[in-house]
């Protein structure tokens, strides 16, 4: 089957475009999805970053936290968690904090660490503390760093919110679930374009 | 735990014939794309202007969810490991141009120099000089993509068990059991891990100059992600 062609009809279709399976509902979803996971995410790993990196300390347990995140398989987790704790929002949301957290960390410490020493020094001979040269130095200066680990988080959570389809299909058989996803995921096509 | 190991035989596969299944599943994709990416950088660091836009593309192609990428070439390549691999090694583009580049532009001038100076030919210089240099930054994206490359095949088990390791966690979900799933989490992280580690063997011999032990410590810190980090 060609595949625009499946693109095309699937869009002007209108049946597509309301109710419950409708793509309005379902992009709200994936936004909704990505914005929770992005935001839970952000409070962890920004202020772990920002005062690990303006400490200048723990830069191997972080290491080691990145790898280990980046390990742990996304799909594996969201069904542990819906095997152990039932079908929910907080099955699909652990899995890509994990996933997001670790991007997030990692470039926040770095851009803590690549702030040039001498402003931050010039602030603490004018009599800065410990939280003004956090927040009035060096964090202004980190800040596009910072959010290019934000955005590189937020492209992850983005592609990888289709796989949530799984297990809210899970009980049903094999053939069913092929079928659905593929309408899902088809759909999810449209999902690059919002993310850069 | 009981039957923590006891992999229901629909998988047709032992836990160490998955194990094997999926090493070769997340590898290929990996070697792959280092095949592509180091002419790829090399042509994107001769014709500077060709630089961004090739990242623009690979940041694109990297923003495809991989089941949406998996079911579209279904219909290309059937419900096959090459379906998995064909997107893993596009993923691992993103991650490895950049290394690469980055690694060989960081060469200084005057080591070229030298080298050509020593009468060096263009292909001889870039194998025995900008190469081996770059070999940190270059270790440094086959880290990311290989640990990435390993969490990710376990999605192929949603196109119909070509996930290796995967199925088992899709196995955790028809017949209810968790343990299954625990199990192919664990053994996912601890092949990363090891993949990991071992390309930190890998660098440590092919860079035999670099400074080791306590020096080293610098070198060791957590790798910026390399994909779309402030670009």
């Amino acid at each position: 089957m060609n595949i625009l062609n499946f693109i095309n009809a699937f869009f002007s279709d209108s049946a597509h475009w309301q109710g419950y399976d409708g793509i309005p509902t379902r992009l709200g979803e994936h936004v909704q999805y990505t914005l929770q996971a992005l935001a839970i995410a952000a409070a962890i790993g920004l202020p772990v970053g920002l005062v690990t990196g303006h400490y200048g300390r723990g830069g191997n347990a972080l290491a080691f936290i990145a790898v280990a995140g980046r390990a742990l398989p996304t799909f594996g987790l969201l069904v542990l968690m819906t095997l152990s704790l039932g079908f929910g929002l907080i099955n699909v949301m652990i899995p890509l904090v994990v996933l997001a957290v670790p991007p997030i960390l990692v470039t926040t410490y770095e851009a803590m660490r690549s702030v040039d020493p001498a402003p931050v020094d010039a602030a603490r001979g004018m009599g800065m503390h410990d939280v003004e040269v956090l927040f009035r130095v060096e964090l202004p200066v980190a800040l596009p760093l910072i959010l290019g680990g934000l955005r590189s988080a937020a492209i992850q959570i983005v592609s990888t919110a289709t796989i949530a389809a799984y297990v809210s299909l899970g009980g049903s058989d094999g053939t069913s679930w092929t079928g659905s996803t593929s309408a899902t995921t088809r759909r999810s096509w449209a999902a690059p374009r919002w993310s850069p | 735990m009981d039957g923590f190991f006891d992999i229901p035989s629909d998988l047709q596969h032992s836990w160490l014939g998955l194990i094997g299944l999926h090493v070769r599943e997340a590898g290929l994709p990996v070697l792959a794309g280092l095949l592509i990416a180091l002419p790829l950088s090399q042509l994107c660091v001769r014709f500077r202007w060709l630089y961004p836009p090739v990242l623009w593309v690979t940041t694109v192609l990297y923003a495809i969810p991989s089941l949406a990428f998996f079911v579209v070439l279904i219909d290309y390549t059937g419900q096959t490991e090459l379906t998995v691999m064909i997107p893993l090694t596009v993923y691992t583009l993103v991650i490895l141009v950049p290394a690469i580049v980055d690694g060989v532009r960081s060469v200084p001038q005057e080591t070229l120099a030298a080298a050509t100076a020593m009468g060096f030919g263009p292909v001889r210089r870039y194998i025995q000089v900008q190469l081996p240099i770059a070999v940190p930054a270059i270790i440094a994206g086959l880290r990311v993509a290989t640990v990435s490359s390993i969490s990710l095949v376990s999605v192929g088990a949603l196109i119909g068990n070509q996930g290796a390791l995967g199925n088992l966690i899709n196995d955790a979900n028809i017949y209810n059991r968790p343990e299954l799933a625990v199990n192919a989490v664990v053994t996912m992280a601890v092949l990363a891990i090891l993949a990991d580690g071992l390309l930190v063997v890998v660098r440590l011999l092919m860079t035999p100059w670099m400074p080791s032990g306590a020096r080293a410590r610098r070198a060791d810190r957590p790798e910026p992600e390399p994909e779309v980090a402030a670009r």
